[in-house]
């Protein structure tokens, strides 16, 4: 009984020692069930008292300090209308901030009592009066997710993203593509760029450049000497030069055909120079009878510059003359892969022909890579914008791939690309959103990439918002392979296996079996199984208890489980119950676990958090802590050191609730292998939960655990909610999340029934306008 | 001598890792034969280097006065003492209340008191770091550089974001600045990346004087975000005004250096001979040395002269285990609850940190930097946690070093007792006001720190 509650009650754990009945009756249940009526009675019969008590004589009638009389709300309604007043003032209980310690302190009890009571109103919200979609913040593409779309763009297989700064690791309640965290630093937009140029150079095939230039066509300011029909003679010193823009950074060949006439001993002699660099110079002994080819190479950056042929002893008598035929400048080919031909092919959707000028042909590829970067049709406008940068590069004699090029690259900084906009409406309600973004937010959602084609399509005949449409493609996409996001990018961070080995590691001295090997092994096995819960329509309570998992032969090995002989993972039914679910997954357990030893704290609180969405309360400030160690010490077992700190009656509240669900896991080692004893000693997986449940070992815990799908249930979808709007949730979701619930109880708590409730959601397929107060 | 000591000293610390690794600025971390002064003044550098979870008190505190002997924590830098100014009894007020790490992380180099909330309602305020980069940051390829080895933590602890904890940096009050954690594209971003090259390079286009594509695919895409953000509101144009910001910067580094960066005249520095750093450092020393690296190779190339420092994120709990006698992770041990066990973990920790601290001191130290200084005589390198003792949460009395000669402007050696409860602002404003940047007040300042010099 006080475990179903368990929502409310960590919030107030405090009071769970005390076993009260005054609590029990009214407050409790308020959390369970968002609709009980008795939320809003306890807070005239009873809240409303203590707050006069404990918080009127600074903020009442007489005194307003910080400008807040709580004597104002005397009713449930009052309390409602100022949420954001209500939701300080619980906060502030619940972090012992208030009422400060030099005036008289509620006890443990009331304080519970006082923020069930208050959590209770706000929750109970009249869901026919609140409709808000809420309004995400236009975001930036994450590091995964822009990873992803130019895989999907572009079809280049390898990450641009290395070196990018960490998006971070969700946590507390927020994901990675949550936009408020999401920052973009002048460093990020460096990496855009660069990232921008890599991109491109390895999915477009460029021919090297070959350009010819013959003196005798270049204006007399710049060839001096006399034209002839096919060449330039100098008969006294002399230069030729001209401007050459390099298009991309590597080595050149220059070719000059030159032929000199001796009139002493003496060669005519010529350098090159690549601005004031000499890049050679050489004697011309070729005749004119059998001009000479002769070829320097030279590394160049990127860039104009102006090239200089001088002609450096012509100026005496007796001396040679000079003339230059033509000078060559050759690129190097790039090497081409295999890759790059069909990525190539991909994105030239268009060549120029003898019926094709090349300025039409640039415009057809640039507005097809648009519109798929942009996500939208383009305007004309932004078209024009794109073709004056491949005009720029055309017309001074890029060829045709590098001027599209230029425009390309234009794209992959555009904010259009990096972020994702969704437009406002001339509306002051609420509104649907168009079909184009419909299509982002599901692919987001489900893929953390760009939509396909098919999702194009449907959006352009504006039928994806149709509901059955819609229903369709959520399955498509969850049978597609790019679903597998969704388990990297959603589980990994609400499970937190993501960051194995990354922030949490086990110590490599006590743990050398802990290679990257198996860690990988660790995650894979989390990623397949959560992946296959949610995209094979299973019911959600597998994540709880399941007969089978995902192993390859290290992991197997790990878990002593016989008959895996490949590193291939496959799905393996188990043996007993006590590996099934999350909690039997040696990720997770290393995650729970400190670099030496194992915590039944750290697992427990993990419990109640991740897995029921009902956190225990920050621990005071003076709270203790326990050996890093789990070796014996002072004869005590490392159980029963724990146990002792628990008699401490400010940790007891709250220890209570957490250490049991930790040691029905001892059987679970610090990096997840099986133990029957611990330092010479049978394990003790006993628990007794405050409300005097006992159980022992893991497959009966998760019998427990079962026994709270409501709770479970409510915080995954909360938490996929949030995932998918790319926001945290407001109290205005809870009406939605009310929905999603209602559906998936109809449904056996099935996946697909999940997604597909969020999919069709009022949030996720609306929006507003901006409003002064979402400031805050 | 010191030449030598300091080669032996890094090749026993890579025998002892028992790993082999590339040295990547050994050939060019000699120290180079003492040259004439030029007469010109080499720029003055800042860094600022943020430890997590406090120290333990007593080994850390030195007599008052001169410095001579070293207690236990300091002990590593005996080599550098003249180069080591201990301050005591510094205070930042404004990180008093709160919770325990993320507010006094936060609000160390900005003595700002932040406000509580989750990721969406971050607020601070600049710190001095980026303050600085605003002023000196103008000259330089880099305005600043901000490294650490955790990343970015999101979402609430303790009723603040964690964004809080893992910044010490912030350019404004709803900007941290992202930390580099890669040794390998921090070097990258001042040596490789296409805005540093086109500075390098720019000597060959001399003469060049049409716009580079870049800065017309920039231009062309400045103008898309201006038209965009005329349509947003709220926190959607602030996300934009970010963009723009990160455009322009990018813009502006392309655009500024027409001539050739070089550093210092008279310095030493050739970029030929340093091999790039490694990618992905094998352990937690090895890591920090390399970052630590890089803010050395960047002051010395005169790619920045403003540079931040996290050890790790405010709560680490970074396994430190590596050392040792230690086991466990820092976080946790901090909290020693005066368990005579842990407390001595937790000094050798401190100990450790401090020692990585002297690695960096000893190299400036033997660095030319052009004017016939070191480059740690040209350098102020603040060394601080955000809390007194890891076990209280305390930013009273917070420990601080700052090393180095300031260009002349400070007089280290010795530790200074100041008057308990003197802000920390006031150690601030004296920085801020060494570097030639006219501020009048910062935070809870009184006043710029007397004593320094």
């Amino acid at each position: 009984m006080h475990f179903k509650s368990i929502k409310i009650l960590t919030l107030i754990c405090a009071v769970l020692t005390l076993g009260s009945g005054l609590l029990t009756s009214g407050t409790i249940t308020i959390a369970d069930s968002p609709k009980t009526p008795n939320a809003s009675q306890v807070y005239v019969q009873s809240t409303k008292h203590l707050i006069q008590k404990y918080c009127h004589a600074c903020h009442g009638p007489k005194k307003q300090k910080g400008s807040l009389n709580l004597s104002l709300y005397t009713s449930p309604q009052a309390v409602q209308k100022h949420r954001k007043t209500f939701t300080k003032v619980i906060r502030q209980l619940n972090e012992r901030e208030m009422p400060p310690p030099n005036k008289p302190t509620p006890t443990d009890k009331e304080r519970a009592a006082m923020i069930a009571a208050l959590q209770g109103v706000l929750r109970d919200i009249d869901c026919s009066e609140t409709k808000d979609p809420g309004r995400v913040t236009i975001r930036r593409l994450n590091r995964t997710e822009y990873r992803n779309t130019i895989r999907d763009l572009v079809g280049v297989r390898f990450d641009p993203t290395k070196g990018f700064p960490s998006d971070g690791d969700g946590g507390g309640g927020s994901f990675d593509n949550n936009a408020d965290g999401l920052f973009l630093p002048p460093i990020l937009m460096e990496k855009y760029l660069d990232a921008a140029t890599m991109i491109l150079d390895k999915a477009i095939i460029t021919p090297p450049i070959q350009k010819r230039i013959d003196p005798e066509k270049l204006p007399a300011h710049l060839a001096q000497g006399k034209a002839r029909k096919d060449h330039t003679f100098l008969n006294s010193t002399g230069r030729i030069s001209w401007n050459f823009h390099f298009p991309k950074t590597g080595v050149y060949t220059f070719e000059i055909r030159a032929w000199g006439e001796r009139r002493g001993p003496t060669p005519p002699k010529i350098e090159l120079r690549l601005g004031k660099t000499l890049v050679r110079s050489t004697p011309v002994y070729a005749p004119a009878k059998k001009p000479g080819v002769y070829k320097f190479r030279r590394r160049v950056n990127k860039g104009s510059y102006r090239l200089t042929l001088n002609f450096t002893n012509g100026t005496k008598e007796k001396l040679p003359s000079l003339s230059v035929d033509y000078i060559k400048i050759i690129g190097t080919p790039a090497p081409i892969n295999a890759q790059a031909k069909v990525s190539h092919k991909a994105i030239f959707t268009a060549a120029p022909a003898a019926t094709v000028p090349a300025r039409k042909a640039a415009e057809n590829v640039i507005a097809n890579f648009a519109r798929r970067a942009f996500r939208r049709p383009v305007t004309p406008t932004e078209l024009k914008n794109l073709m004056s940068l491949y005009d720029r590069a055309a017309q001074r004699g890029d060829p045709f791939e590098l001027a599209v090029k230029l425009a390309l690259k234009r794209i992959l900084i555009s904010p259009f690309f990096l972020f994702r906009i969704e437009a406002d409406q001339p509306a002051k309600t609420a509104y649907r959103i168009s079909d184009y973004e419909l299509a982002s937010r599901l692919s987001y959602f489900l893929w953390s990439s760009m939509p396909d084609q098919v999702l194009f399509d449907l959006a352009a005949s504006k039928k994806l918002s149709n509901p059955e449409i819609m229903a369709q493609q959520v399955k498509r996409m969850l049978a597609d392979l790019r679903s597998i996001a969704i388990a990297r990018n959603f589980g990994g961070q609400w499970l937190g296996y993501r960051s194995l080995g990354i922030t949490r590691r086990p110590d490599p001295k006590r743990f050398p079996m802990f290679t990257l090997k198996l860690r990988d092994a660790m995650k894979m096995e989390s990623t397949l199984f959560v992946h296959h819960v949610l995209t094979k329509n299973r019911p959600i309570l597998e994540f709880i208890d399941a007969d089978y998992t995902f192993l390859n032969k290290t992991l197997a090995s790990h878990y002593q489980i016989t008959n895996v002989n490949s590193e291939t993972f496959e799905r393996v039914s188990l043996p007993n119950r006590s590996r099934g679910g999350i909690l039997g997954m040696a990720s997770i357990l290393t995650l729970t676990s400190y670099p030496l030893r194992t915590s039944p704290v750290l697992r427990g609180k993990w419990v109640l958090e991740e897995l029921l969405g009902t956190p225990p309360p920050p621990p005071p400030a003076d709270a203790g802590d326990l050996p890093p160690d789990d070796r014996q010490m002072d004869g005590l077992t490392f159980r029963r050191r724990l146990e002792q700190h628990r008699k401490d009656a400010k940790c007891a509240s709250c220890h209570n609730r957490m250490d049991p669900l930790g040691f029905g896991l001892e059987n679970f080692d610090a990096i997840g292998r099986w133990r029957n004893e611990q330092a010479g000693k049978i394990i003790d997986t006993s628990g007794v939960l405050p409300n005097g449940e006992r159980f022992s070992g893991p497959q009966e815990l998760k019998k427990i655990l079962l026994k709270q799908k409501e709770t479970f249930a409510r915080n995954l979808a909360e938490k996929l909610l949030s995932y998918a709007l790319g926001r945290q949730l407001e109290y205005y979701d809870e009406c939605a999340i009310r929905e999603i619930i209602k559906g998936l109880k109809k449904d056996q708590y099935r996946s697909t029934s999940l997604i597909l409730a969020i999919a069709r959601s009022y949030p996720f397929g609306y929006r507003r306008n901006h409003r002064p107060e979402d400031e805050d | 001598m010191a030449k030598k000591s300091w080669h032996i000293s890094r090749r026993r610390m890579l025998r002892g890792l028992g790993v082999s690794m590339s040295l990547p600025l050994l050939d060019a971390m000699q120290p180079t034969s003492a040259l004439g002064a030029t007469g010109t003044r080499s720029p003055k550098r800042m860094a600022c280097l943020f430890m997590p979870n406090g120290v333990l008190p007593a080994p850390w505190t030195p007599k008052v006065g001169p410095l001579r002997e070293l207690p236990k924590t300091l002990s590593p830098l005996q080599k550098v003492r003249n180069q080591v100014l201990v301050l005591s009894e510094l205070r930042n007020k404004n990180s008093l209340h709160g919770e325990g790490h993320h507010v006094k992380t936060a609000g160390l180099l900005t003595g700002y008191a932040v406000k509580k909330g989750g990721d969406k309602a971050i607020h601070n305020s600049i710190s001095i770091d980026q303050l600085a980069a605003r002023y000196v940051g103008k000259n330089t390829l880099l305005p600043s550089m901000e490294l650490g080895c955790e990343g970015k933590r999101t979402g609430l602890d303790m009723g603040f974001s964690r964004i809080y904890g893992s910044h010490i940096s912030w350019k404004d009050a709803n900007t941290p600045m992202l930390k580099e954690t890669n040794p390998r594209s921090a070097f990258d971003r001042m040596f490789r990346s296409s805005a540093s090259r086109k500075s390098r390079a720019n000597a060959d286009n001399a003469g060049q004087s049409e716009k580079t594509d870049e800065q017309s695919l920039l231009d062309s895409v400045l103008a898309d975000a201006k038209s965009l953000r005329s349509k947003l509101g709220g926190a959607d144009q602030r996300k934009i005004d970010e963009y723009l910001e990160a455009v322009r910067s990018v813009e502006k580094r392309m655009q500024k250096h027409t001539k050739k960066i070089a550093p210092s005249k008279g310095s030493k520095f050739d970029i030929r001979k340093i091999t790039p750093p490694k990618d992905r450092p094998s352990n937690h020393q090895e890591h920090v040395r390399l970052l630590l690296d890089m803010i050395v190779l960047g002051f010395w190339s005169d790619t920045t002269r403003v540079s931040t420092f996290m050890f790790g994120n405010a709560v680490s709990g970074i396994n430190m285990s590596f050392i040792d006698g230690v086991k466990g992770g820092h976080h946790q041990i901090s909290h020693h609850n005066r368990d005579k066990e842990k407390v001595r973990q937790y000094q050798l920790i401190n100990q450790w940190h401090v020692a990585q601290l002297a690695y960096m001191l000893e190299k400036m130290n033997v660095i030319e930097d052009g004017d016939g200084r070191s480059l740690l005589d040209n350098s102020m390198i603040l060394f601080a946690s955000g809390i007194r003792d890891g076990n209280r949460h305390d930013p009273n009395n917070l420990p601080i070093l700052l090393c180095g000669k300031g260009g002349g402007t400070l007089k280290p050696g010795r530790h200074i007792q100041y008057a308990k409860h003197t802000p920390l602002c006031n150690l601030h404003l004296a920085l801020l006001r060494r570097l030639g940047i006219p501020a009048k007040r910062f935070g809870d300042s009184s006043g710029p720190l007397k004593g320094l010099s």
